[in-house]
């Protein structure tokens, strides 16, 4: 009987099976699911480097009474409303125009549009920095010569809320201008031609076929970067920690003070936890988007 | 007329997003007042080296070193898990298969920052804070790639690996010597971008490097901005010696991407187009 079920040929497919995937799954295990399970239970712990203490909600409640919380809410909403939309269209209207462009031309547009992207946001920052600079910044020379300024972008209100806008926009539509351009090339030229036949103009191809054929894109790149905008945190680290008066802080940013600067590991753990709730909700709202459409 | 106008536009846009790079490299070639000097010029009146060999005095060889062992195995480990779990996905019987890998797809929704401080506890006890296998480790696993890979490996012909099977081919044969040369593509696609993101990853790496031999060579950059007095000179800000940082860790990522780009734009993308 033991030989028989060790010589089974589906015992044996299982054991295969099992051990093509344990090295990735013991990680899983682990790295991430037990820890994510860990920081649900700490959000309902008073944990710091000492103590260690179930309060039930009492983080909870403390994160709603907390003008500081609301404040890094309403401006992670704030980049996320300013960003998202100028990143979904403005890489869509460079797609358009570059895709009947020589290949050279298009290969320059999307490698300045990735290479923003292929460094830590801290560290492109760190020239932002100096641009924003109020004395020796370019910024300030080039509105200067038209007369403006001089404006102290990281550090009044709400210069330091655009100077942050202004560092993520740039850096981070690489993905999205490649994902439209390769969904572009991928429309039936047929189409096209079938549509100028009938006497249809280029607008009206536009609007036609172009941006119903887009949609699923369209609607992916949104999802994905109204999500990735809200775990804004490295821009803000480099360029204004925040301020002036919690007028840049963002969520992530403020779990990671919170937890590794102040180690308020319960509170902080709190605060992912209405970040983890937004982000599945966003989530779930993109495959109802995505995956029930087709 | 309109598309000549917008063809113009776009390419004015690309430039001015390329602009902050070029600024910061040339920057990094301006001495203290050379970076403040008014007018600002782009190209440096007196080009200089010297922010390079301040910057060449703290030991960036070792962080550059440090992040090339961190993104390197991070990458290389998490895409031969995904090839292999990738495959087990498409082609085996395991118990539980739908669940596991539905487990697995969700956790890609779940950020960072949820499971971050329980797994920074968890690598306190296990004594791997301050080390780079604490920083290798916990990136292991990558849902992404093992979804990407499943489907990759699906649409593989069962025949090949069935005559394999007939010529007497073991699993690990099989795997060695049909599915991993198959893969070889976008497997390579997969180490590029698992490297750049790796190199990026600067969340995880901040909160587990403590001392300066463990710094990869982004938070070693961070740690050097962040201690002000080597930046002042005179009163003034030295500009010049933060741009020779910051291109000195931009540097790396962005030869490994030029080298590669070709490679990377033509495998992740071909199931996008039709050529």
């Amino acid at each position: 009987m033991a030989i028989n079920f060790f010589q089974s040929k589906k015992t044996k497919d299982y054991i295969i099976g099992l051990a093509l995937i344990a090295p990735a799954l013991v990680i899983f295990i682990l790295f991430t699911a037990i820890p994510t399970i860990q920081g649900i239970t700490l959000a309902f712990f008073k944990a710091n480097a000492r103590v260690s203490r179930y309060v039930g909600f009492k983080n909870f409640i403390y994160l709603i009474n907390d003008d500081i919380f609301w404040k890094a809410m309403w401006n992670t909403i704030k980049y996320v409303g300013f960003s998202v939309p100028i990143m979904v269209s403005l890489p869509f209207y460079v797609a358009l125009i570059a895709h009947d462009m020589p290949k050279k031309i298009q290969s320059f547009i999307r490698f300045a549009f990735y290479v923003p992207l292929i460094s830590a946001g801290m560290i492109i920052s760190i020239v932002w920095n100096w641009i924003f600079s109020p004395q020796y910044g370019l910024l300030n020379y080039i509105i200067g010569l038209i007369g403006l300024g001089p404006i102290v972008w990281t550090g009044t209100i709400p210069a330091a809320f655009f100077s942050v806008c202004i560092v993520l926009i740039t850096s981070s539509m690489g993905l999205n201008l490649i994902l439209y351009m390769s969904g572009l090339s991928s429309i039936d030229r047929q189409l096209y031609d079938a549509a100028e036949l009938d006497g249809c103009d280029n607008k009206q191809k536009a609007i036609y076929i172009t941006v119903p054929l887009m949609l699923p894109i369209i609607a992916f790149v949104t999802i994905t970067q109204t999500i990735g905008v809200m775990m804004i945190w490295q821009i803000i680290y480099v360029l204004t920690s925040g301020g002036p008066y919690f007028a840049t802080v963002s969520l992530v940013y403020q779990i990671y003070i919170r937890a590794f600067q102040s180690s308020k590991y319960g509170l902080a753990a709190a605060e992912s936890i209405i970040v983890l709730i937004i982000v599945l909700t966003l989530a779930l709202i993109q495959k109802k988007v995505l995956v029930d459409r087709e | 007329m309109i598309k000549t106008i917008n063809r113009i536009t776009i390419i004015l846009l690309s430039l001015l997003l390329l602009f902050p790079v070029i600024w910061m490299i040339t920057g990094s070639f301006k001495s203290v007042l050379g970076a403040v000097a008014m007018p600002p010029t782009l190209i440096p009146r007196k080009p200089t080296l010297e922010n390079y060999a301040i910057l060449l005095e703290y030991p960036v060889f070792r962080w550059a070193v440090n992040s090339f062992i961190v993104s390197g195995f991070g990458a290389f480990g998490a895409t031969v898990f995904s090839i292999l779990s990738g495959y087990a996905f498409a082609k085996k019987k395991i118990p539980y298969k739908e669940i596991i890998f539905v487990m697995l797809l969700a956790s890609i929704m779940v950020p960072m920052q949820s499971k971050m401080i329980p797994l920074f506890l968890m690598i306190k006890t296990m004594g791997l804070v301050d080390t780079l296998p604490g920083m290798i480790i916990p990136g292991l696993t990558s849902p992404v790639y093992i979804f990407f890979f499943r489907q990759f490996l699906k649409s593989f012909p069962d025949d090949l690996l069935d005559s394999a099977e007939i010529d007497g081919a073991g699993e690990f044969t099989k795997i060695i010597h049909v599915v991993v040369p198959l893969s070889m593509a976008p497997a390579a696609a997969m180490f590029i971008i698992g490297f750049i993101g790796g190199w990026n990853a600067l969340m995880w790496q901040l909160i587990i490097a403590r001392s300066e031999e463990i710094y990869t060579l982004p938070v070693g950059i961070i740690k050097l901005i962040q201690s002000f007095d080597i930046f002042y000179k005179a009163g003034i800000e030295h500009y010049g010696l933060k741009n020779a940082c910051a291109t000195f860790a931009f540097a790396p990522p962005l030869i490994v991407f030029i080298i590669f780009q070709k490679h990377f734009m033509k495998n992740i993308f071909s199931g996008a187009t039709k050529e």
